[in-house]
């Protein structure tokens, strides 16, 4: 009987501690999860808590935008796509446009005595292009420059074909703009997208007036300095030295106004007889839809 | 006179301790359980516009957030800029992905001048050609005016040339020197910049 006895209470202390060690064990788990909590607060939620407000006040910039936004886009949209189907890639090339707007270079840039000839114009049959649903005419011209006319021309070729302000800029530019927007004046977009919704032409002829119209939306020095920026140093900034003289004012007066998508496909220039001139050979592609 | 117990055995002390640390382990257990379920909620949620987050709740309201942003601003950009996307966008793109010519030549002109420093004439570019299809540039010019040394002076040129952004490659000239009464000693040289 007492070695019955002593086998139970034998079994009783060693149950009692194999119980005790694994309450114990469970212990060091739970504490261990406390630890982990504690320890996700500080890397998790506080860096989050932190970073909530700005994403909420962004949040709320942004939908007052949209709706702002709404109002006009049907509008913009549908009178720029039209534009871009009748002028700037067209099913038909306009070619009496096309020469005219080389005629009006021409004779702006022989006024300037920056442009000594201009020879035939060929416009040959389309030829296939890289992206689909598209065919480029190409145009071949011969001409006698100086220096500044054959940047005209490269210029005339880089931007023929944008319609907008906005066309002007690179996306990184637009998201600066956009981005100064919502930190300082969100219901400014409206002002913003007039900008870039304006014609191209007409912003290089007075730049000053449009930047002026949205300087009234936004006041902040940091938002100056990003206009400056960007209109300093994108296609604006040449845009606006192709077009402040008179070829610019006559495109406009003759309606030439937004010019057919051209690319250059080859260009050819050589060191002329005289110091600051060049021969330049020139084969441009005119983008037709097919 | 004097008493001495006798000292307790392992056994018995194991036997004496068993259930007190049995109640200390399961009240200790007990306790840091409902801190856990109860307490520690309460303690470490963070209230934000009216709801109580936790760290993982806070987490994915955030990235609910940043998804949503990042869609209204999509949508915004689509609105602000309506022709980026399409048929205009691609062309556009395709337009600017070629690189700029006047910024280019201005840049190969700048370095010819500048490759020897006394001698802004060093390096005469004569020819410049450029074939959109096949992104290369031709480069057609002479060394001149350098003496004996014109052939070390096109290496230089053609080295800043491979060094211009976007440029991929440039298919080296054969570099020769020829004499001439009027110039002395030049290089002339044809080479193709391949870009990006």
């Amino acid at each position: 009987m007492s070695v019955i006895n002593s086998c139970y209470r034998r079994t009783r202390t060693g149950g009692s501690f194999l119980l005790g060690f694994t309450f114990i064990f469970c212990s060091a788990m739970l504490l261990f999860a406390h630890a982990s909590v504690v320890q996700e607060v500080k890397s998790v939620s506080i860096p989050l808590v932190a970073r909530l407000p700005d994403l909420e006040r962004r949040e709320q910039a942004l939908k007052e935008q949209i709706e702002l936004s709404q109002l006009n886009a049907a509008v913009q949209v549908g009178s720029n796509g039209e534009k871009l189907d009748t002028y700037v890639m067209p099913r038909e090339t306009s070619y009496d446009r096309i020469v005219l707007v080389f005629d009006l270079l021409r004779d702006s840039l022989k006024r300037q005595k920056k442009l000594s000839s201009l020879s035939e114009i060929i416009i040959d049959d389309p030829v296939p292009l890289a992206l689909d649903g598209v065919h480029g005419r190409p145009l071949k011209t011969e001409l006698t420059v100086h220096e500044d006319g054959l940047t005209s021309i490269l210029l005339l070729a880089r931007i023929s074909g944008l319609l907008t302000v906005g066309d002007a800029l690179n996306e990184e530019e637009i998201a600066m703009l956009l981005r100064s927007t919502e930190e300082e004046n969100p219901a400014g977009i409206t002002s913003l997208e007039q900008f870039l919704s304006s014609s191209l032409l007409r912003y290089s002829r007075d730049p000053r007036a449009y930047q002026d119209q949205l300087r009234r939306s936004f006041t902040s020095a940091a938002f100056e300095r990003v206009l400056q920026s960007v209109t300093q140093t994108s296609l604006l900034r040449d845009a606006q030295r192709l077009f402040e003289g008179d070829f610019g004012r006559e495109l406009d007066e003759q309606g030439l106004w937004p010019i057919q998508f051209m690319t250059v496909d080859e260009i050819d220039v050589l060191q002329g007889g005289a110091e600051g001139w060049y021969k330049l050979k020139l084969r441009l592609l005119i983008w037709e839809k097919e | 006179m004097k008493y001495s117990l006798p000292s307790p055995s392992f056994g018995n002390i194991l036997k004496r301790t068993a259930l007190p640390f049995l109640i200390f382990a399961a009240a200790l257990m007990g306790l840091l359980t409902i801190s856990y379920t109860l307490l520690l909620p309460k303690l470490t949620q963070v209230e934000v516009a009216g709801e109580r987050r936790s760290a993982v709740q806070m987490r994915s309201h955030v990235q609910r957030l940043e998804a949503s942003i990042l869609n209204m601003q999509e949508t915004r950009d689509q609105l602000i800029v309506p022709l980026q996307e399409g048929l205009y966008g691609d062309a556009k793109r395709e337009k600017f992905s070629v690189p700029n010519l006047t910024v280019l030549r201005s840049q190969i002109l700048e370095l010819a001048a500048q490759i020897v420093p006394s001698q802004n004439d060093a390096v005469v570019v004569t020819h410049i050609r450029f074939l959109s299809d096949e992104g290369v540039l031709e480069l057609s010019g002479e060394v001149r005016h350098v003496g004996p040394r014109s052939m070390t002076v096109l290496a230089q040129f053609v080295d800043a040339v491979k060094e211009l952004p976007r440029v991929t490659n440039v298919e080296l000239p054969s570099f020769k020197r020829e004499h001439n009464e009027t110039v002395g000693y030049y290089s002339p040289f044809t080479f193709r910049c391949l870009f990006e």
